[in-house]
């Protein structure tokens, strides 16, 4: 089963993307802030991140650079969660960016979207 | 050489009269000597007064300055988030706040109705399930006809039994039928119902939280007319500092015009002490002479150094007082174009309306679980009746198939009738399975319908204690925006109010500045003095060099030049009028 990590500093948020996904069959896991994701994340087993790009302390845009920039994060889809359009740094393949509010459907198709597109090139 | 003797003291004697003549009739003449000493003690302690009025009112300025410079520094932190309290980061973070709000409240909305309408699917899939039952309800007649045929072949004595066990195959049958039919034709009712006041919910629910995301959308363009309509007092705030930083320049021009007028005013005690001498020195005209040429060149060093400073004081005050109108002008421009921006600011309003909407979402939530609530109860109420009765009826049915296979038994005839009471109680039991089955589904539909309440429960929970979060921090933002406010009109219009005050006094007390005629006063007969002293004998350097030598360490500067070097050193670079007094200053 895919496992996706879900970071949000709202609570509300966190609980209703978890909840969304873990209903059409994925595993999650929350974080509440960038120190506790990009921890959680050092341990591994992650398909992929869903992520708020603003947070007190770390943010998401930190966050986003330290998984480029580690070896074994490197390649881990993320889709941003924001409230800003153009906030996210154009050109990196791996990251997609939502504009709050995101309706569920649209985040199910984007995960749904990364999850295969990933399938499909490890079975190339 | 008694006579030579004689002649030398004869001569002595009588220039000492002539001296003697001469000083009764300079007395005559002109102001005395110690009348010039007076005016010389005097106007070194009334250049002391003014210059040092000058000072206080400069200083008192510019510690005015400091103080809009202070309020300017503050306005600015809190325009660019570097205020202790981070009022605008704090202001984006409630519109952030805000943002999530919506945006998890309206998702886990549409979620909910999502998984509803599937549930509410699965309902009315499972209750159209009932049209099996039909076919059931077929056999049993079927089975009703064939029993009655089958009846019809034995003796009115067995008949009757069989006739019995017909009809009740076939009322228990339409019985199953029918309550069937009602139960789930009821669910049906139900679901329907739930599906229309849902939809209605959700429509309404939509139309909220549409609403509340064009208020977030409405406060971040509040927020950002707010930042930009405060931008330019950023630059007005640069321009007041630099004002300040650039009087530098006239502050140090100020405290070296203050020390050369402090050098005067000493060199002034000791040229009084110069006159003195030259008052002493009657006896002896070549010394008297060359005193007094000592002291004009020490006065004319002196009246230059004061002139000199008074322009330099004269016009540092200048500058600092056109610097101030400059201060006053921005400073007054930010007061107003900051006060403009945060009086027309309507965030308070904004982030009430916002919790105002996510107060009425929250009840529109409330009444989407309690919908889910009264649904679930009302099916569950029907799933325990149906699967009661039809458990009733099919256990019924079987007691009535197994009566007829024990009369059939007995009755060496009525082997086509033990086949059918067999048959009768198989199909009882797959109508059995059937409802089963049929139950099944709709209790695992309720389970979800469950799960889903409880989610929705635990989410509301969230989301009310979120958006009294939200209350609170933008009330809080509210406070600090209104302070900011405050602040600007109270504090700030005070500060500027007093510089007002401050800046005219100062202006004033400079226009009343004026040594010129005190200088004169003082300085012209002194000179005249020591001129006419002058020339009244020709200078003889190596006479009176050698006399002087001896007081070569009276009255030199040296000491006062050495301090006042070190204070201008400590300011700023020293003048050219300062550089010349490092020379010792020979008085006589």
């Amino acid at each position: 089963m895919k496992r996706i990590l879900v970071v949000d500093d709202f609570a509300g948020v966190r609980l209703f993307h978890a909840s969304l996904l873990k209903g059409v069959g994925y595993e999650t896991e929350m974080a509440s802030s960038g120190e506790e994701a990009f921890r959680v994340l050092q341990r591994g087993g992650f398909d992929l991140m869903v992520l708020d790009l603003i947070m007190p302390g770390m943010s998401g845009l930190e966050v986003l650079k330290r998984v480029r920039s580690h070896r074994l994060l490197e390649r881990l889809p993320v889709i941003v969660i924001t409230s800003e359009s153009d906030a996210v740094p154009p050109g990196d393949p791996l990251t997609v960016a939502l504009v709050k509010p995101v309706l569920p459907k649209q985040l199910i198709a984007s995960v749904k979207e990364f999850l295969t597109e990933r399938k499909a090139h490890a079975g190339a | 050489m008694p006579v030579l003797e004689q002649a030398r003291k004869v001569c002595d004697r009588l220039l000492r009269r002539v001296w003697r003549r001469r000083a009764e009739m300079l007395a005559q003449e002109g102001p005395s000597v110690q009348e010039l000493r007076a005016a010389l003690l005097e106007f070194g302690q009334q250049s002391d007064r003014e210059f040092t009025a000058i000072a206080k009112g400069a200083s008192a300025l510019l510690q005015k300055m400091r103080k809009v410079a202070e309020q300017t520094t503050l306005l600015d932190a809190i325009m660019q988030d570097k205020d202790e309290r981070r009022t605008m980061s704090r202001a984006y973070g409630v519109y952030k706040y805000s943002v999530d709000l919506v945006h998890a409240s309206m998702g886990v909305a549409l979620a909910d109705h999502e998984k509803l309408e599937s549930i509410e699917g699965k309902l009315i899939e499972a209750c159209r399930a009932r049209q099996d039952l039909t076919q059931f309800s077929t056999l049993f007649r079927i089975l009703t006809v064939e029993t009655r045929m089958e009846a019809a072949r034995l003796n009115a004595e067995s008949r009757g039994v069989f006739e019995t066990v017909a009809h009740a195959i076939d009322a228990m049958g339409k019985s199953i039928s029918d309550t069937a039919t009602a139960a789930l034709g009821r669910i049906e009712l139900v679901v329907e119902e739930t599906r229309k006041e849902r939809a209605q919910l959700q429509a309404h629910q939509l139309s909220l939280h549409g609403e509340a995301q064009k208020s977030v959308m409405r406060i971040r363009n509040e927020l950002d007319s707010l930042r930009e309509a405060l931008a330019p007092c950023t630059a007005r705030s640069q321009s007041v500092l630099q004002a300040i930083e650039s009087l530098k320049q006239a502050t140090s021009q100020a405290v070296m015009a203050l020390q050369g007028q402090d050098i005067v005013r000493q060199q002034l005690e000791h040229v009084s002490e110069g006159f003195g001498d030259i008052e002493r020195l009657a006896q002896d005209p070549a010394l008297r002479s060359q005193a007094a040429r000592v002291q004009l060149g020490q006065l004319n060093a002196a009246r230059s150094r004061i002139e000199g400073s008074s322009v330099s004081l004269a016009s540092a005050l200048a500058q600092i007082l056109e610097t101030g109108d400059q201060l006053a002008r921005e400073f007054s421009q930010m007061e107003e174009e900051a006060g403009s921006a945060l009086g027309q600011c309507r965030l308070a309003q904004l982030f009430k309306d916002e919790t105002e909407k996510l107060a009425l979402i929250a009840d529109q939530s409330e009444k989407s679980n309690r919908r889910i609530s009264e649904l679930v109860i009302r099916v569950d109420e029907v799933i325990e009746s149906f699967s009661k009765q039809v458990s009733d009826q099919q256990f019924g049915v079987k007691i009535v198939a197994l009566n007829a296979q024990i009369a059939a038994a007995r009755l060496t005839e009525a082997g086509g009738l033990n086949r059918l009471a067999q048959e009768t109680s198989h199909v009882s039991d797959q109508v059995g399975v059937m409802t089963q089955a049929m139950t099944d589904r709709l209790v695992e539909a309720v389970t979800m319908l469950r799960a889903i309440k409880e989610e929705a429960d635990n989410f509301q929970k969230v989301i009310v204690r979120d958006k009294h979060g939200l209350e609170e921090q933008s009330s809080e933002v509210n406070t600090m925006l209104a302070e900011f406010l405050v602040r600007i009109q109270n504090d700030a219009t005070q500060v500027s109010r007093e510089f007002a005050s401050m800046q005219a006094e100062v202006r004033l007390v400079s226009e009343q500045f004026s040594l010129e005629s005190q200088v004169a006063g003082c300085f012209d007969p002194c000179i005249a003095f020591c001129e006419k002293e002058a020339g009244e004998s020709p200078a003889d350097p190596s006479v009176a060099a050698t006399k002087y030598d001896i007081q070569g360490g009276r009255y030199t500067m040296q000491s006062e030049v050495e301090v006042h070097q070190q204070a201008i050193g400590a300011v700023g670079q020293p003048t050219q009028s300062a550089a010349s007094a490092d020379k010792d200053i020979e008085l006589f």
